[in-house]
């Protein structure tokens, strides 16, 4: 089985054609799998292997071949590399990697005597997106378990648990320091890192304080905690600020309705009072032949137009019959 | 007052209901208006069952119009203008309105009416 370190791609800062290559072959590896038809596409190789499930992530590394539990030693190998060419670049491009390493990190670094190789591995973590940092920890975590469960295994490496602390850090940092980002998706992000940070203190119970690890992820529960109340009282804000808006918006489009039927009332309104001096409404609306809507003279008894009969013949009343028709005269 | 919201509304409504019979009956109001024809009846019975399916604020209002104001003189105002307007225009409906004004006029005003007893009567 090929080693993943020699194909993986890791995400560095200053990509060397060694690196390219390695992508290349990886890409091309990954397009053997979606003509294998085992993935739908590319994207979701990518997608599988950034924020896919551990048991997805393994399945797909079976798939292509590779060792799934020799990933994060291949992340820091590539990484060292990838320190090391960098160190040995120009001076210029030195004193670029020296600017991005703050302070906070070289001051761990020199307190652990760490080499330049491990303090570069640091500044990658730091390049990463949150997900990325998140699913490094993930991946951190499961090693761990791995080895815990492994006894040919060293019980510790120091290597993974320095990224682990340093990944912790990041993501503090990020998390308690206020940003624009959108509050749902922090709320979110929260979540997902809460879930995280509880298997994180599974893999590094019991909590000591000889365990610095284990420590600061107790620490870190705490300032999620604290975050996401804060973060859910914004929301619970927002929301009313929107409610109120929506409310706003409602009552103008009220309005302008009000104002559409008040310039309609007062177009027709004049007319309206002005109504008596032709026929009223009710008989105007009588008027018209349902027929034909010739205008009709209410006198006649049928339309002109078409002939409809528009009403009963209209009996005489008593008073206007003749004599002879109410009853033979007067009946005394 | 002519320009007011409820006529330029009412205006509106006609010139699309008369265009798509224009566009559904190519030919039939030129013909019928050259053959003195009357086909208020058809066009009201084809169409004036549409105004049910308008939304109920809508058929409020129209209902509300037709039923408390007095809306009669609204009606040869408009037609005439309509009239004119159409005049101006290319196709069969402008050459109705300039060679058969009386025709077109007619017509309009019975639909109108039609139209009001429907509104008041069956919406």
């Amino acid at each position: 089985m090929k080693g993943i370190g020699e194909i993986l791609p890791v995400n560095v800062s200053n990509p060397n054609g060694e690196i390219k290559e390695a992508v290349n072959t990886f890409t091309e590896k990954l397009g053997e799998l979606v003509s294998a038809k085992k993935v739908t596409s590319l994207a979701e190789a990518v997608r599988i292997l950034t924020e896919g499930s551990p048991e997805n992530q393994a399945k797909l590394f079976k798939d292509l071949g590779l060792d799934y539990g020799s990933l994060i030693k291949a992340q820091v190998e590539m990484l060292k590399q990838a320190s090391e060419q960098m160190a040995e670049s120009s001076k210029e491009k030195q004193a670029l990697f020296e600017k991005l390493v703050d302070e906070k990190m070289q001051n761990r670094a020199a307190e652990l005597g760490l080499t330049k190789e491990l303090l570069a591995l640091i500044t990658g973590i730091q390049s990463q997106s949150t997900q990325q940092v998140m699913a490094m920890m993930e991946k951190l975590n499961e090693e761990r378990f791995k080895r815990l469960e492994e006894s040919n295994k060293p019980k510790e490496d120091p290597i993974a648990n320095l990224l682990m602390q340093t990944a912790i850090d990041i993501l503090k940092e990020r998390i308690t320091k206020p940003s624009d980002q959108d509050p749902r998706s922090k709320f979110q992000e929260l979540l997902e890192f809460q879930k995280l940070l509880q298997e994180a203190s599974k893999a590094f119970a019991p909590v000591s304080t000889n365990n610095p690890i284990s420590m600061k992820l107790e620490e870190m529960k705490i300032d999620v905690e604290r975050e996401k109340i804060r973060l859910q009282h914004e929301l619970e804000r927002e929301e009313r600020q929107e409610r109120l808006k929506l409310e706003e918006r409602r009552t103008e489009r009220l309005a302008s309705v009000f104002e559409k039927i008040a310039e309609i009332a007062g177009a027709v309104l004049p007319q309206f009072l002005n109504r008596s001096q032709g026929l009223s409404h009710s008989a105007a609306l009588s008027a018209i032949c349902p027929n034909c809507g010739e205008n009709v003279d209410p006198s006649k008894p049928q339309c002109l137009r078409c002939g409809l009969p528009l009403r009963p013949p209209i009996q005489p009343t008593l008073e206007q019959r003749p004599v002879s028709q109410v009853g033979g005269g007067l009946d005394i | 007052m002519i320009d007011s919201v409820f006529v330029k509304k009412a205006k509106e409504y006609a010139i699309l209901g008369l265009e798509y019979f224009e566009r559904e009956n190519s030919g039939r109001i030129l013909e019928s208006a050259k053959q003195n024809l009357d086909i208020a009846k058809e066009i009201t019975d084809k169409y004036l069952p549409e105004l049910s399916k308008l939304d109920l604020f809508t058929k409020g209002i129209l209902k509300s119009a037709v039923g408390q104001a007095w809306i009669h003189p609204f009606r040869d105002q408009m037609i005439d203008t309509l009239v004119t307007e159409l005049a101006g225009r290319e196709g069969e409906l402008g050459q109705v309105a300039r060679e058969y004004p009386e025709w077109l006029r007619d017509h309009m005003r019975r639909v109108f009416n039609l139209a009001l007893l429907y509104i008041a009567r069956e919406m």
